[in-house]
């Protein structure tokens, strides 16, 4: 399985560097909402300061949204998935490999987007520990829902993934805005309970997922 | 699975039926292939010959009948079936921006099989290295073929379904393959073959159906 898993994660890493969706299409979209709130807020660093967390978590979602889509188009093209499916292909290898690539390219997505924030808002990261461990279990978290439910949606249309996992992914970003929150505030005792939350809920979704996603790629 | 004059039983289809929406693709189809053969399925379009190896790989399941491949059901045991089975699809399955070695360094890691014999197997179908170093988007359609064919006779596997496997070929990559087909008989191994190329096939194949609406006929056997 983790033979697999590790195939799959380079081979989708390397596909994204050679297609550079996430350069062309995420970055410009995260420089253009960090930009647009820091005039729209007239760099009133308070406000800014405040509206981050959320700021970054809505950004992110959209970042992760576009990168789940985008991972599962690969598998369309030439029919590839139904190739790893009559090879016996682990499907659990796949889901995980999928979620590495898929996290990986995020994490990239969100250091350029909190430097942004740091620099544009002028606030600067306290506790960076903190926001980087959450960052990673919701990203996580929602990269797994994402996965699973773009495989149930397929051939259904594209509009029903972003309905239908942010419903489901809600509890995540809403624990991560919190965690994130607390640790700009630099009061991490207070992101404790939601931590721990956020890790719940993002290891029941992983769990979920492995077992699951055998299912959903028969389907 | 069935010992008979002719081998063991692979595969035994006995009045399978597979609805596709409302329409039925295969209808209350017979049809046996024994280690060792070469089956010939030939049929105009829509008869139902991929349908036939789809349903063999697991990919769609019968309504109702029976479906035996080496004794088990390939839709309930499929992950175990498909370990022991190989497809050449219509569809090429590769990564379009990956070189042909590239797809085929993952699906020898993804699937287990040998990257060596693929590489054999892309060089003997006529592919250069540099073909094989160029992404798959820039390969024309016959070379694009030849990696997919590559990956599916490299894999060590007891059963080969293969659909279609001339088209876009030139003469010379056609000829290979068929002595493909015929050494991997040899070797003991099942090979299922939908195709329109009656005379190509007929010389190879130990046993012949017709697909004609959802129907399978025996129409030759040795």
């Amino acid at each position: 399985m983790f033979r697999t898993a590790v195939a799959m994660a380079k081979k989708d890493l390397r596909l994204e560097w050679r297609a550079r969706v996430l350069l062309n299409q995420v970055l410009p979209f995260v420089f253009v909402v960090i930009v647009l709130f820091a005039f729209g807020f007239d760099a009133k660093v308070e406000i800014l300061t405040q509206v981050t967390p959320g700021l970054f978590w809505v950004t992110t979602f959209f970042g992760l949204e576009l990168a789940i889509t985008r991972a599962m188009a690969i598998e369309g093209e030439n029919q590839a998935q139904v190739g790893l499916v009559m090879m016996g292909v682990n499907p659990r290898g796949i889901f995980l490999g999928k979620v590495v690539a898929i996290v990986l390219e995020i994490l990239v997505l969100e250091v350029v987007l909190s430097a942004g924030i740091a620099v544009l808002f002028n606030s600067p990261l306290h506790d960076v520990a903190l926001l980087a461990a959450s960052a990673l279990l919701a990203d996580v978290g929602v990269a797994t829902v994402g996965i699973v439910l773009a495989g149930v949606t397929e051939g259904l249309g594209g509009s029903l993934l972003p309905l239908l996992l942010f419903p489901v992914v809600s509890p995540v970003l809403l624990c991560a805005t919190k965690v994130w929150q607390y640790g700009l505030d630099q009061t991490p005792a207070k992101a404790i309970p939601w931590s721990e939350l956020l890790i719940g809920f993002s290891l029941i979704y992983l769990v979920v997922g492995i077992l699951v996603y055998g299912v959903v790629l028969e389907g | 699975m069935t010992e008979s004059p002719n081998g063991r039983l692979v595969v035994r289809l006995r009045g399978a039926t597979v609805m596709l929406d409302r329409f039925p693709a295969l209808a209350r189809c017979d049809f046996d292939a024994y280690e060792s053969e070469v089956v010939f399925v030939q049929g105009p379009n829509g008869s139902g010959k991929t349908t036939l190896l789809r349903l063999l790989g697991g990919l769609v399941e019968a309504m109702s009948g029976s479906v035996l491949v080496f004794g088990r059901d390939p839709k309930a045991e499929a992950r175990a079936i498909r370990r022991e089975v190989s497809y050449l699809a219509h569809s090429y399955q590769m990564y379009e921006d990956l070189s042909g070695r590239e797809n085929l360094e993952f699906f020898a890691v993804a699937a287990g099989c040998d990257l060596d014999d693929a590489i054999e197997w892309a060089q003997r179908l006529g592919l250069a290295t540099r073909d094989l170093d160029a992404r798959f988007r820039v390969l024309s359609a016959g070379q694009r073929k030849k990696i997919s064919a590559a990956i599916a006779l490299s894999r060590r596997t007891e059963l080969l379904l293969i659909d279609e496997p001339h088209a876009l070929l030139d003469q010379a990559t056609k000829a290979i393959l068929d002595l493909g087909f015929t050494e991997a008989a040899r070797a003991g191994k099942t090979v299922i073959v939908a195709s329109h190329e009656l005379d190509r096939i007929s010389a190879l194949a130990t046993r012949r159906y017709r697909m004609s609406n959802g129907f399978a006929t025996l129409v030759e056997s040795p």
